[in-house]
C-alpha cells in the first residue's frame, strides 16, 4: 500500500482512528462509529478489516491482544499525529468556509 | 425439486451483475448453495428476505478451499454486521444477509476497487495465455474450422480484459472523487461465450460421435454439480 494513501483520511478512516484512541476490536469499532455519527457513517466489515490490516502495516495502529477470534488494536503516536494533521486540515477548511462564505 | 442448477457467464469482477442475479433468484425463493465458475447451484428456501454481497480474498486458493489467514476474523466481523458466509468460488467470497439494513461489505469506494483489482490481477496471465495462443495460430496460418471458434473465444477474452481495464481506470478515478463505479459484464462475454461453448460442444459431438459427446457433457455436468 503506497504511503501517500493515508496523507488525507476519508471519513471512515477518520472515525476508525478516533475509536482506536482506546483499545478495541473491529466489531466494537463498527458499533462505535455508527453511534458516534448517529448512523450517518457506516463502516462495512470488509472495509474495516482491510483498513485495520493496512493501518497496522503502516504502524498507524498497533495490535494489542487476541481474545478468541477478536483482535484488538490501539492508536500509535504516528496514528495520533495523522489524526491531528487531518483535524487541522478539516479545521482550516471550516475556517476558510467561514471566512469566504460567511464573511466572518 | 428442491435444487436448481444454472449457468451464467458473468465476468469474475462483475460483483453487481452477480449479486443482482442472486438477489433476483432469492426473490423467487432460491438460495445459493454453490458457485463454481459459470455454474450456480440453488436450494429452495422459505426465508422472506435475503440479499447478497461479494468480496474477494486475493490470497484464497481453490485447490483445497483454503481460506487465507485472517478469514475467520473477517467472517466474524461480517457476522456482527449481519452477513453470513455462503460459499467461495476461488477468490470470490459470497455472503448473504437476512437483514435489509446490513451495510455493504465494502463501504469505501477505493478499497472496493483495490480488492477487486488485486484479485483480478491473478486472472490476467490466464487471459493473456488465451490471447497469445489465439494470435500465434492466426500468424502461423494454422487455422482450421475448429480454431475459428477458439479464436472467437480469444477475442472474447481480449475484449473482456479491455473492458475490465476501462472499468478499472474509470473506477479508480471515480473512487478518488468519492463514489463507486458499478461493474458490468461485457455483452460479448455474457451472451456470445455461451453460444461459442455450445457450438464447440456440438462440434465435439460431430467429431467424436454423439455417444462420446453426451458422455463428455455428462462428465462435465456431474463434475460441476458435485463440485464442493
Amino acid at each position: 500500500m503506497p504511503r501517500e494513501k493515508f496523507q488525507t483520511l476519508t471519513e471512515q478512516m477518520f472515525y476508525i482512528l478516533i475509536c482506536l484512541q482506546n483499545e478495541c476490536c473491529g466489531i466494537d469499532i463498527m458499533e462505535m462509529v455508527k453511534q458516534m455519527t448517529g448512523g450517518r457513517v457506516n463502516v462495512g466489515p470488509g472495509t474495516l478489516y482491510n483498513l485495520l490490516e493496512q493501518f497496522n502495516d503502516e504502524q498507524i495502529i498497533k495490535f494489542t491482544k487476541t481474545v478468541g477470534k477478536k483482535r484488538s488494536y490501539i492508536l500509535t503516536d504516528k496514528g495520533r499525529q495523522l489524526l491531528e494533521k487531518e483535524y487541522n486540515r478539516l479545521l482550516s477548511q471550516v475556517t476558510d468556509y467561514k471566512k469566504y462564505m460567511k464573511g466572518e | 425439486m428442491n435444487k436448481k442448477h444454472t449457468y451464467r457467464f458473468y465476468s469474475e469482477y462483475d460483483t453487481k451483475g452477480i449479486t443482482e442475479f442472486l438477489n433476483q433468484m432469492a426473490t423467487k425463493g432460491w438460495m445459493l448453495a454453490k458457485k463454481s465458475g459459470v455454474y450456480y447451484r440453488f436450494v429452495k428456501t422459505d426465508k422472506p428476505f435475503v440479499k447478497y454481497d461479494i468480496t474477494y480474498f486475493a490470497d484464497a486458493s481453490k485447490e483445497n478451499d483454503y481460506l487465507p489467514y485472517g478469514a475467520d476474523r473477517y467472517f466474524e466481523m461480517a457476522e456482527a454486521a449481519g452477513w453470513q458466509f455462503v460459499t467461495n468460488d476461488n477468490k470470490m467470497m459470497i455472503f448473504v444477509s437476512e437483514n435489509p439494513d446490513a451495510p455493504p461489505l465494502e463501504t469505501e469506494p477505493m478499497m472496493k476497487v483495490d480488492v477487486i483489482h488485486q484479485s483480478f490481477l491473478l486472472w490476467i496471465p490466464l487471459y493473456l495465455l488465451h490471447v497469445v495462443n489465439g494470435f500465434i495460430r492466426i500468424i502461423d496460418r494454422r487455422i482450421d474450422i475448429y480454431d475459428i471458434l477458439l479464436i472467437a473465444a480469444t477475442f472474447g477474452f481480449l475484449y473482456d480484459l479491455c473492458c475490465y481495464f476501462i472499468w478499472y481506470f474509470k473506477a479508480k478515478k471515480a473512487a478518488a472523487e468519492g463514489w463507486y463505479l458499478e461493474t458490468k459484464t461485457p455483452f460479448v462475454r455474457m451472451y456470445l461465450m455461451p453460444v461459442i461453448m455450445l457450438v464447440m460442444i456440438g462440434m465435439l459431438c460431430k467429431i467424436l460421435s454423439i455417444t462420446a459427446g453426451i458422455f463428455f457433457i455428462g462428465v462435465l455436468l456431474i463434475y460441476t454439480m458435485t463440485a464442493e
